[in-house]
Formats: structure tokens, sequence, C-alpha cells
């Protein structure tokens, strides 16, 4: 009698939760009274989407459709980009901003309270589709492109799910909020339960979630479900969403997405005449995209580097032109698995020191991207963006462009140069004159290098280095992928990866944007030993304990300062300049596009035609 | 025991004493004998073949300006970067995207290579990958052709079903498929577009293999114990020569086209090597910016030297083939 008291009282607590978020969501309009028209955006090119499930894995996601394509349909928790900043931004999360409190034992704990949402079938969102995707998480951790080993959702040591719309969680340690609130709870994506928990396309929706067993079955289902690009718009599950739009057509044979909006989302800050449907449109070439927007047949486009002289034609068409800042950083990917024969080249500062003098960064900037690219010597790349943490080390080029110098300082450690050929190594040892541990004699400095002639200016580098290296003898032997190639090999030689079929990869435009989930510049997925995305297999004690430190600290901001430095001097990973993610060409009756988020997440619901 | 050849004329005559020789001495006409041949006619001479082959050939004046055009092409690839000195492996940014001048007579790319010198390099690679795969593909095609026709029945069946099979991926799809998980070099390049090449040659020369077959001196020879295996290097290939030379002709200018698509694609010679497709392509990436000549020598390239070869293969059509002769 009295547990039936107390399941009584916890299910009348749940429904007055619910319903005062209800009530609460009452007096704000939904957008569907008052939408109109159509706007089409271009998708990437060369590169349409095939993927959207909001749990990502590491070889299917591609970095540009998590915000164009997910988030339009299941937003995480919380978004960051704020007024065209890397800022937090409270109002277009899902659920206020969380409180942060420390237990008796030292640990951290965060209380979360949910906005009120509602599924599109007209189901409220609640923490038990929060359980649900956390529950999924924990049973398929390795998979997920973001996980690094030992942190969210090891780090998890309890969650308290203590109403419909609040929940708590207990880490295991006291962690910096600011890791926390930028680069872990980004990560959670409520998804409905009431609709997804099943195991086979016609098996019953049940808690199959709450076992580990169960939740892999799920997660295999669904993952199958969801790489089955030709029902992504007919597969009932994927119309069950939260976000703003709803995917109503997707054509699998070259990846044109329409969306519709979603009814029960609300939008307090929707113009009256905001889109009603929303279109991504695929384009094989920037010369068909280009072809587009002369012809006026695309609202939102990008203008290519190379062809910046059609400015002036397109804003005589009526469109506007800006440019989207992306946080980012890129540049040359050294490989360090264990195994592989260039590995204790690569391990020597010298050799990398070396690399970096031999790139005019400033001449990048000017010639390759003409202009619109900010200089990198850290994983934090833009001044201008991410003034909070740039340090004076990264202002300046710690190792300026010299090829003497690079010069000098393989030749003071025992390798014969020799210039347009492959140098050797004629002191093998690990004494301060000679080549370094494990480097034999007659080692050479011939390496193999995986670049893509699908983005100009990735392959006009490309061009570059080889011609800045053979300067110095260094010798690359150069394979070239389509962009996905690049994707999928990293993924192949990522995490503690023993063996690679690369030396080098040159991924410059998308290696890692800052954004998802990692807002803040903390290097854990990317260069933390064993993340499943640190495309460089690195495993460096200094380094690692540097990246623990930022999430941790009781200053992080200090901490990222420090571990910035740190990768400045030691450039695991030879950094290049950060070009701007796009120009971008947009319909100039087209109103509420800008400004654009660092994140590269676009707010379609916000975007109104008038003259 | 001795192998009976039988020397096809353009006239269409077959079986003539006069005509037959030795095995192992060709008559100088031999490897330029056209298709299986109507019974009776004019018996002439292999020398006075030779000469009729040249004549008509020399009649077509386009196939003339296309042998022209390939040995100009063939020059200025090769003896080209002998006479005019570049650098193609060193970039300069400061000297990008010039426009024709004294100092680079067709310009420079965007990362600063000058573009006449490119060219020169560029068509090494474009016209090493047409001879090279246009060779492979027609020797691996027409040995597939001849064993395929003459064994006839299942072994026929077998062969054509594995043609048509491959026949039905699409060529660029495999190429792309194969580019990938090889590594680059000009080999790979002529192997992968040899590997989707083949296939014309193979079901051409396996129809003619078909008619050939059944040709009495291939029963003399069968008749006088002659191998099987030695029937086709010494009967039925030599007899369908004609076809595979003109064949092969014309796989060079699809070769480079392939190449061309390839490197369009990107997954072309990687760089600092290059190829007129790549350039094409990197210079396509320029159309808005007026940078003309980044794509029109290139283009102009690849539509001369695959004009050229085709111009060359219709004449040695012209020339082998008895039903598109005048005389």
């Amino acid at each position: 009698m009295r547990s039936f008291i107390r399941r009584a009282f916890v299910t009348l607590a749940a429904a007055l939760s619910v319903g005062m978020a209800a009530s609460s969501l009452a007096g704000v309009s939904t957008a569907a009274a008052a939408t109109t028209g159509n706007a089409t955006f271009a998708e990437l090119v060369g590169e349409p989407p095939t993927y959207f499930f909001p749990m990502f894995i590491a070889s299917n996601w591609t970095v540009a459709y998590v915000p164009w394509a997910s988030y339009l349909m299941w937003p995480p928790l919380y978004l960051w980009g704020k007024n065209g900043k890397t800022q937090f931004n409270p109002s277009r999360s899902l659920a206020t901003p969380p409180t942060f409190s420390t237990n008796s034992a030292g640990e951290t704990v965060v209380t979360i309270t949910l906005k009120p949402r509602y599924w599109s079938d007209g189901q409220p969102v609640t923490t038990r589709d929060i359980q649900f995707w956390m529950n999924l998480l924990q049973a398929n951790k390795t998979t997920y492109a973001a996980h690094v080993p030992g942190e969210f959702p090891t780090n998890v040591k309890q969650i308290r799910y203590l109403s419909p719309t609040k929940f708590q969680i207990v880490f295991d340690a006291k962690y910096s909020s600011l890791w926390l609130l930028g680069n872990v709870l980004t990560n959670i994506t409520p998804i409905p339960q009431h609709a997804w928990d099943k195991t086979s396309a016609t098996g019953l929706v049940g808690n199959y979630d709450m076992t580990p067993s169960g939740a892999k079955a799920v997660y295999k289902f669904l993952q199958t479900q969801a790489k089955q690009a030709t029902n992504l718009a007919t597969d009932p599950l994927w119309k069950v969403v939260d976000g703003p739009w709803q995917i109503s057509s997707f054509d699998s044979t070259d990846g044109r997405m329409s969306f519709v909006r979603n009814p029960k989302f609300p939008s307090p800050q929707a113009h009256k005449h905001s889109l009603s449907t929303f279109t991504e449109l695929p384009y094989t070439s920037t010369v068909a995209e280009l072809d587009a927007l002369e012809s006026g047949s695309l609202d939102v486009g990008f203008v290519p580097l190379t062809s910046l002289k059609a400015i002036p034609a397109l804003k005589a068409k009526g469109y506007k032109i800006a440019t989207w800042v992306q946080a980012a950083y890129g540049g040359l990917i050294l490989n360090y698995a264990k195994h592989d024969p260039s590995t204790p080249i690569f391990n020597q500062l010298y050799f990398r020191q070396a690399l970096t003098h031999l790139i005019d960064m400033k001449q990048i900037v000017a010639k390759i991207y003409h202009g619109r690219a900010s200089y990198a010597s850290s994983p934090v790349p833009n001044p201008n963006q991410r003034g909070e943490y740039v340090t004076a080390l990264d202002r300046k080029d710690p190792y300026p462009y010299s090829i003497s110098a690079a010069k000098k300082l393989l030749t003071a450690h025992g390798w014969h140069i020799v210039p347009n050929g492959t140098s050797t190594c004629t002191k093998p040892g690990n004494g301060p004159s000679e080549c370094g541990k494990g480097i034999k004699k007659g080692a050479k400095l011939s390496f193999k290098i995986v670049g893509t002639q699908s983005n100009n200016s990735e392959y006009e580098i490309l061009q570059y280095l080889i011609s800045q290296f053979s300067t110095v003898g260094v010798n690359l032997k150069t394979k070239l992928v389509t962009a996905s190639g690049l994707v999928s090999d990293a993924a192949s030689c990522a995490g503690t990866a023993a063996r690679c079929s690369y030396d080098m990869e040159l991924w410059i435009t998308g290696q890692w944007p800052w954004g998802w989930p990692t807002n803040v510049p903390i290097g854990t997925e990317n260069f933390y030993c064993g993340a499943t995305s640190n495309y460089m297999a690195l495993c460096n004690s200094r380094n690692d304990s540097l990246i623990k430190a930022t999430t941790t600290s009781s200053d992080p901001v200090a901490a990222i300062k420090t571990w910035e430095n740190f990768m400045a001097k030691e450039q695991f990973q030879i950094f290049l300049p950060v070009p701007a993610y796009r120009v971008v060409a947009y319909k100039s009756n087209l109103h509420g596009v800008q400004p654009f988020t660092p994140y590269l997440y676009i707010y379609p619901t916000q975007w109104y035609f008038a003259k | 025991m001795t192998d009976i050849v039988q020397t096809p004329t353009p006239g269409g005559v077959s079986a003539a004493p006069g005509a037959t020789t030795v095995a192992g001495a060709p008559l100088a006409g031999a490897p330029l004998a056209g298709a299986p041949l109507a019974e009776g006619g004019e018996i002439t001479s292999s020398a006075s073949l030779l000469r009729l082959f040249v004549s008509v050939f020399a009649e077509n004046r386009l196939a003339i300006v296309g042998l022209v055009t390939i040995v100009l092409m063939v020059l200025f690839c090769y003896l080209g970067p002998v006479i005019y000195h570049t650098t193609q492996v060193h970039t300069a940014l400061l000297t990008a995207n010039l426009p024709p001048s004294n100092a680079h007579p067709l310009g420079t790319t965007s990362v600063g290579y000058d573009v006449l010198g490119r060219l020169m390099v560029g068509g090494q690679v474009s016209l090493e990958v047409g001879l090279g795969a246009a060779l492979l593909s027609s020797l691996f095609g027409a040995a597939w052709g001849a064993v395929s026709g003459f064994f006839g029945r299942w072994t026929d069946s077998l062969m054509m079903r594995i043609v048509d099979s491959i026949y039905a991926i699409p060529p660029l799809l495999l190429m792309l498929l194969m580019v990938t998980i090889f590594s680059p070099t000009t080999f790979m390049f002529i192997v992968v577009v040899a590997i989707v090449s083949w296939l014309p040659t193979a079901r051409l020369v396996r129809g003619e293999s078909l008619s050939v077959r059944t040709r009495e001196y291939v029963e003399a020879a069968r008749g006088a114990g002659v191998t099987r295996g030695k029937i086709i290097v010494r009967h039925i290939i030599p007899n369908v020569m004609g076809t595979i030379v003109v064949q092969t002709t014309l796989q060079v200018a699809n070769a480079i086209l392939l190449l061309a698509a390839l490197s369009y694609l990107g997954l072309g010679p990687p760089p600092p090597a290059t190829s007129w497709g790549a350039m094409l392509n990197n210079g396509l990436n320029f159309i808005y910016d007026g940078y003309w000549w980044l794509i029109y020598p290139a283009g102009f390239a690849i539509v001369v030297v695959v004009l050229a070869f085709n111009f060359v293969g219709d004449a040695l059509r012209d020339a082998l083939d008895v039903r598109l002769q005048r005389h």
C-alpha cells in the first residue's frame, strides 16, 4: 500500500511537472501558424550528407552535417555560439544553465533542468529521453566519435533523474565548470525513448535500454537504420524530432534534402514571414554552385576563394557577401603509430621544428587564402575569435619561416642534407648532435603523405609543402584521396593504432572545428592518448597531463594557455593557417542569416524573406 | 612439321598457293592484314600490300595531320623541357596566377608553376599512360578475345560473360576504387586504365576469331596436328591484327581521356607531377577569375592529341579494311 502511494505520488509529480512545462509553453507562439516560403542552402561540394544519427560514430559523421542536419532535428542540451562569438548561448539551449556544486566527497555535481519542449508527435521531452541517450552511450561508448578514455561518460559516477524535467550528474572528481559546460554537457542529446527504444523495425517499444545488452541491441538497430540513406526521410523513426525541423525528403543519390517546420517547436523569435520549408542542395563542384548563385536559384551559397572576382557580379544580382569565420584548426598531421618506421623521426622535436621553419605562414595567408585566414601555431587558432585564450607565444610564430634555420637544425642532428633529394641520417644515436632514439644510420627523410584535390586551397598547400620540404631533402610521396577518404584514412590511424598506411596527412579545412561537442579549446578529443578522434595516435604523457589539468583546474583559462603554449612549442602536428570557413553569398531579401556562428550552426527558423 | 600460314590480302584473297609461307617467317604484309575476307579475288604480293596500305593511308589528309600532330606533341613533351627550362617542383607563390608574358609565355599557375613547362611535363604523363594503357589493354583484350573465339562453346560463353560482367561496372567507379587502393604511379595508372579498356578489344577480336577459326588454313593447321596455342598465336591473332591495330590507336585517345577524367576528379597523378586533365581541373577553379591560361592550353592539348589519334585510327581502319577501300 505504501509503495502504491509512493508510486502514485511520483506519477502525480511527473504529471504536474509536464503540465507546468506545457502551460509555460502555452505562452510561446508556435512557428507553424505564421510560416511561409522556402529557402535553399548549399551543402558541402562533393560531400552529400548520408548520416544524421545524433550519436555520431567516428567513421560516419561529417563535421558540417552535425549542425546542418542532426541539430536541426535533434539539438543537444546546450549550444554555444552567440551573436557570432564563441560564447555559451543559453537561449538556444534545451535546458536552463546548469548549476554546479561540490559534494562532500569533493566531486562535482551538476543539476540540469529541461526547458518545456515537445516531440513532434506531441509527447513531452523528459529526462527519460536523456536517460535513454545516456544508456545507449554507456553501452556503446567506444564507437562514439567524441569518446575519450576515462572521460565522458566514464567519469560519470551517478545520474539521478529527479523528475521528468530535472536530473543531476555526479562526476567522479572535481572538474572545471567551463570544461563541463563547453565540452561535456554539449554531448548530451535528448532522443525519443518512446519511439526509438526498440530492437527491430516491427518490434514494440519497451525499456530495452535499461540493461547494457538491451542498450547494445537498440543501438545496433538504430545505427543500422541510420546508415540506410534511402530511408532517411521515410523511416518513421526519424520523423520524431524535438528540433525546429523535420526531414520531409531525402535523395540518397545526390544528398538533396528538405525539411518542414516541426509545429511543436516553440519559436518565440520567429518572424511573421519565417520559412515553412528549408532545402539543402548538393553540388558536385564549386563551379556548379557558383553557376547556381549566378542564376539566382540558390538562396545561400558559398563563393570559393578561387573565384572572388565573381563577387561584384553576385552583388549586382542581389546577393550580399559575408565571411563566415570558423573556430577551428588544421594542419599537417604526423602519425605516431607505435610501429611505423617514421615515428622515431617524428618523435624528435628538432625535426618538427625544422618542418615548421619551412612554412611561410604570411605567404600562405596572402597568396593562397587571399587574406581570408588567420595564423595558427597551436590548436587555438584565431586571435579574433579566441581572444580570451590566445597567448603571447601563439600571437607570434614560434618558429618563423627560415629555410637556413631548418637546415641548421637537421645538420646539427646528424642528417646529411640532399636538397631536392632525400636526406639521410649519418649519425645515429641519442646524443645531442645525433639523429635521435630509434633512428638508424641511413634512415631517410622520405614520407608518404595523404592529401586531397577536392579543395583547391588544400591542394595548393600540398604542392607548397612538397616544394618547401624538398629544399632540405624531406621527400614527400603523395597519395590523393577524396575529401571523405581523408576522414576514413584518419579514422583508421586514430586512437592507439600500432600501424598506419601513411606518415602524414594534410587536413586543413575541417580536421576538427571547435563546436561539436568541444566548444572550448581543450584537446581531449583530438590530442589525448587513445581518444577515438586522436588522428595522430599521439601518446605524450606531458601533453596528457596538461590536457587533464584543463579539465580539472579551478582556473581553466590559465590551464588552457599553458597547454596551448606547450602545443605551440612542441608542434606535434604542424599547425597551418586556418582559412575562413566560407565566403557566403545570400539573397539580400533573405533576412536573419547573419550573424554566422563560429561553430557552423545555422538557424533557418529565424530566416525570412522580406523586401 | 611446318605450320602453314595464310596471308590474306586487302583485296580479299584467301587460300592462294602463292601467298602461303612457312610459319615463323611471315610475309611483310601479314601484320597489316585486315579482317577475314570473302573467298576469291586478286592475288597481291606483300610488297604491293604495304604500298597499297601506305597509299590508302597517305590519301587521308586528316591522318597525315594527325600523325604529324602526334610527332610534334611527343617532341613538345619530351624535347621541350630540354630546351625550355622550368622548375615543376618548387612553387613560387609570389609569381602565382601571372598572365602570359615574355617570362612565362603561357602564364603561371596558382602556385607559380610555369604553365608552358607544366604542359610539357603533364603531357609526358598523359602520353605515357595513353600509349601504355592502349598497348596493355590491346594485348590482353586480343589474347582474351582470340582464345574465347577460337575455343568457342562453353569457354567462349564463360569468357564473354566475364566481359559482360565487367562491362556492367561503370568504368569510372572501377577506376576510382583501384586508384584509392593502389599507390599512384604512372605504371599504376597504365594498369588501371588498361583494366577498364580491354573489353571492347576482347569483343571485337572474339568476333573476328569466330570467323577466322573456320577458315581452311586453320582447318589445315589443325589437321596437320598444330597445337591450339600455336594456332591462336600464329594463325588467329595475325589474321585479326588489323582490328587490333586500329583498336589500339583509338584506345590511346580513350586512355588519355580516362586519365583526364580521373585527374578531373582529383585522383590523377599526385603533385608535383601532373597531367593535362589535372591541369584542366585546377584551371576550372579559376574560371570566374578569368585566368584563361589555366584552362585553354591544357584543354587544347587534350583535344588536339585525342583528335590526332582518332584521325590516325580512322585512317588505319580505312587502309586495313577492304570494305572501306576505294581500290
